[in-house]
């Protein structure tokens, strides 16, 4: 075999003919791919359930060993278990199946990134004014209208509001902030591009622009959109974001990094995040690791409550649940213009079943400090703040109208999450002002 | 500029303003506590008969103000009523022989083979005829001799209820006679049905008069039973049911009726003047409370002033604002004014220094108060209805939501039912959960009328706060708390 060199496009097909040899030994396996792209085996359970298949599981690790060259690992270090690892459940959700037969299922799992963000500490965050990630396990359900009323909302009542449209895979917010005309140079992604070679700070100057929407409001929103009018081709940049920085920093840092210099410049009395949808690492680190409040959206199906039970039940095991779980809020979104009262009603129950399942403390009758809430407390993380159905959302499109956003429509489609809202972000900052 | 708060002198007027029970028993009640919550204005006018309420919501307290004076002075304007107006007390609580026949007297009438109708009407005739009604009738001692006097002269009756009704009209004035507490009119639900069904035809019968109305006040689960609105036009009846709701700021509103007219109550009234800029002002010698100090936004600041602005360090644990009727709360989100303010006193009784204190109150001190509240409501709940406490007192070994047949298999195992049926049929009052008889799913509908269960999604049933925490039952959730965890495992 010596003399052949394998090479990153033949090391997987020579996996998957090498382990489908040994279709006995479990009926999934894993293939893991590091950031090199090197292949390792990764099997369910831990090494005692294998231990009467001891010779087979050398055999194997000799033979992958063999096959994948400089792709491969000795074969003392060829096979990986499941449980000794830990390996996370929504990190095996990343993976896909590469082949099905023989009563056995190979999957990839393909390591691009850092990873396991959900799991981390927040950063040691030095801002001094409140973050707020709008975040929803699946697109499509009004989140960035929301968040632009509610930066609207908030700039009429004279609020300075930062938003970061970190939707880099379809950003929106940026575009319907923002007009053409009105884009500032460079956009989030080149930030991340630039930064990896050391030269973020050159196009920070150039990342920031006033939304034209709150123009006749006491307050303003400025806006660091996904991109910028010279970004140029997007995809390469997207593609280079998430890659390691020169010093090594992962994403999530970088992140960081960028909005706190930002707010130092602003100061601002808001700071918006809108997240990409989805169970993702832009997600995970908007959520868990920003010192922000979550606003959960969610619509009233199965998909989305089996989507976020997969997170809560993620975020049960974090180390900072504690402080996790008081900044979460769930959104009810497109509340459906009839029967309003049955739809939230059925929705907060499946609410509540969510967060008391993933979230709140178990209580014996009355635990002096327990993290519980009944069913029907309206300032309960699990109590939606509905944003209801409105025709006027459906093509939204603020800064194309000469009237920008219609006050009476915001309140009647938003009024109530804008209310709930503000309090989550508000409560402590405007009464620690007052004293 | 930094904003008034209270300090720990509100507390002690907490303590000396708030009755250690609100429950009056049948006295009228103080005057400068008497506070008219703007939805109860419909359910007191002379032309609404049945007004509905939970245990605690104010039915006695009214059927009490109204038939006094001095309150009528007071409210009488926003009510619709005269000062002149005439109430008379039909039945109540409290036996009073002169004024009404009590359960006993009731029960040996009907023993007797008196009807229903006629009892309540030679009640009623009694009160309105006054010195009109003949000199025969005035002698007689018992109500047995009255109400048989009644059925035999039922044209003089006609007439004499005609001509009392003329001269109140002639003198613009109304007569009101009051029901109450008609669950002690009997000891059983067929008798206490019938009762309370012939009481409301008569009510409706009364309306063709200009100037004399019966005003009949009922617990929510008193109309439960079909029979009890199984007479022609009962329709009309129900259709003019007015009920006894205390909105939050309705509840918050009371608290300051109580604060700022007890003795030291220039403590609360300074300190809100001074906060928000309000003007307190008197009506007939009683501090009325403004029209600000009911508005949801102040009232969360007066309260956060005595409270801090959290239920624990941080702000997810809830405003008590919120959090103290949220806790009060059964399944519909009613709260008895009784509980709110039993709550608020016991807070102001258990404080105690904490190092973190910075307010007047701190939030474990309004935690205690609430599960104090708990008690009493579990209390009044055994009072008025006997039979719960067998049904909820088992459940502590579960904890809420759970399936309906986790609940129903607790019962069924410790032979709840039977054991419950044989309790009651030894008792004095041998009133039993309406529907019984259907078993355990009949049980269960009689607790979810009553607002103590709820259903929710999958046949799961939860239990409001206030009574979860009142009979000691747990709350199911995912994360286990440390403290358990380092328990006796």
């Amino acid at each position: 075999m010596s003399g052949h060199p394998v090479f990153f496009e033949q090391a997987l097909t020579k996996a998957l003919e090498t382990v489908k040899q040994f279709h006995g030994l479990a009926q999934e396996i894993t293939l893991v791919r590091d950031f090199r792209g090197r292949i390792r085996l990764l099997l369910p359970g831990s090494a005692v359930d294998y231990r009467n298949k001891e010779r087979t599981i050398k055999r194997l690790a000799a033979a992958l060993s063999a096959a994948l060259g400089g792709y491969g690992f000795p074969p003392e270090q060829m096979i990986l278990y499941n449980e000794a690892l830990a390996v996370a459940a929504n990190e095996l959700s990343d993976r896909f199946a590469l082949d099905q037969s023989d009563g056995m299922t190979i999957h990839l799992l393909d390591r691009q990134i850092t990873g396991q963000d959900w799991l981390k500490d927040p950063f040691a965050s030095q801002n001094s004014n409140p973050r707020a990630t709008l975040f929803g396990v699946k697109g499509g359900v009004g989140r960035s209208t929301a968040l632009i009323i509610w930066a609207w909302h908030l700039a009429q009542r004279g609020k300075k509001v930062l938003v970061f449209d970190l939707d880099l895979e379809s950003p929106g917010v940026s575009s319907t902030l923002l007009p053409l005309e009105a884009m500032p140079d460079f956009g989030i992604v080149d930030w991340f591009v630039e930064d990896g070679v050391g030269q973020g700070d050159l196009i920070t100057p150039e990342m920031l622009a006033v939304s034209p929407l709150a123009s006749g409001s006491r307050g303003d929103i400025k806006i660091v959109p996904a991109f910028g009018s010279k970004t140029g081709e997007y995809l390469p940049k997207l593609a280079r974001c998430y890659a390691q920085s020169a010093e090594a920093a992962s994403w999530g840092e970088r992140l960081e990094w960028m909005v706190t210099s930002f707010e130092r410049n602003e100061q601002p009395d808001l700071v918006l995040l809108d997240s990409r949808a989805g169970v993702h690492d832009i997600a995970a680190v908007a959520i868990t690791r920003m010192n922000a409040f979550s606003l959960l959206f969610a619509v009233d199906s199965a998909q989305t409550w089996r989507a976020y039970s997969f997170l809560f039940n993620h975020w049960k095991r974090h180390a900072r649940l504690s402080d996790l779980r008081q900044r979460m809020q769930i959104v009810a979104a497109m509340v459906p213009e009839t029967n309003r009262g049955e739809h939230l009603k059925r929705f907060r129950e499946h609410a509540w079943d969510l967060f008391r399942e993933g979230l709140y403390d178990e209580v014996p009758a009355e635990a002096a400090d327990a993290f519980t809430f009944d069913l029907n407390d309206e300032e309960a993380p699990h109590y939606p703040a509905p944003v209801f159905w409105h025709r006027a959302l459906q093509e939204f499109e603020p800064c194309a109208q000469a009237e920008g956003i219609e006050g009476k429509m915001a309140a009647e489609a938003m009024g109530l999450f804008m209310d709930r809202a503000d309090r989550l972000v508000f409560a402590g900052v405007d009464e620690d002002n007052a004293k | 500029m930094t904003e008034f708060v209270f300090d720990d002198k509100i507390r002690e007027v907490i303590k000396k303003a708030l009755p250690d029970d609100t429950s009056l028993h049948g006295t009228p009640p103080e005057l400068r506590y008497t506070y008219l919550p703007a939805a109860h204005v419909r359910a007191l006018r002379p032309e609404n008969m049945l007004v509905v309420g939970i245990r605690g919501a104010g039915k006695s307290f009214w059927w009490s103000v109204l038939q006094d004076e001095a309150n009528r002075a007071v409210i009488g304007s926003a009510i619709g009523l005269g000062r002149k107006t005439q109430v008379s007390a039909g039945f109540g609580e409290k036996p009073e022989p002169e004024r009404f026949p009590g359960k006993d007297v009731i029960n040996a009438l009907l023993q007797k083979g008196f009807e229903t109708r006629f009892i309540w009407k030679t009640i009623i005739f009694r009160h309105i005829a006054q010195q009109q009604s003949p000199e025969n009738f005035r002698r007689l001692e018992t109500w047995a001799e009255r109400t048989a006097w009644l059925k035999d002269n039922a044209e003089a009756v006609e007439n004499i209820i005609y001509k009392a009704d003329e001269k109140l009209e002639s003198e613009g004035i109304h007569h009101l006679v009051l029901f109450d507490a008609l669950d002690r009119s009997a000891n059983d639900w067929t008798v206490r049905n019938r009762l309370l069904r012939e009481l409301l035809q008569i009510a409706l019968e009364i309306r063709s008069y200009r100037r004399i109305r019966l005003k009949v006040f009922v617990r929510p689960d008193q109309m439960e039973a079909p029979e009890v609105t199984s007479f022609p036009d009962s329709s009309k009846i129900l259709s003019s049911k007015t009920d006894l709701y205390w909105p939050r700021h309705e509840l918050y509103a009371l608290l300051w009726q109580y604060l700022s007219n007890s003795d030291d109550g220039e403590v609360f009234r300074e300190g809100t003047s001074r906060m928000i800029g309000v003007r307190w002002q008197q009506s007939e010698g009683i501090w009325m409370v403004p029209e600000e100090l009911r508005d949801d936004e102040q009232q969360r600041r007066i309260l956060h002033s005595i409270t801090g602005p959290y239920m624990g360090r941080d702000r997810r644990r809830g405003f008590p604002y919120t959090w103290l009727p949220n806790h009060l709360g059964d399944t519909r989100n009613e709260v008895s004014p009784r509980s709110f303010l039993a709550a608020v006193r016991h807070a102001a009784l258990v404080h105690r220094q904490r190092p973190d204190q910075q307010n007047p109150l701190h939030y474990e001190d309004i935690k205690q108060g609430v599960q104090a509240a708990s008690q009493i409501r579990v209390k009044e709940m055994k009072e008025d209805y006997p039979w719960v406490q067998h049904l909820l007192k088992p459940l502590s070994a579960i904890s809420v939501p759970c399936p309906i047949k986790d609940i129903e298999h607790v019962w069924t195992k410790g032979k709840v039912l039977e054991i419950l049926k044989q309790e009651i049929e030894e008792a004095e009052e041998r009133v039993l959960p309406p529907n019984i008889a259907r078993g355990t799913e009949g049980v269960l509908k009689d607790l979810i009328d009553l607002g103590l269960m709820q259903q929710v999604s999958g046949n799961r049933i939860n239990i409001p706060d206030v009574y979860r925490v009142g009979y000691g039952i747990g709350r199911r959730g995912g994360v286990k708390p440390a403290a358990m965890k380092a328990g006796t495992r």
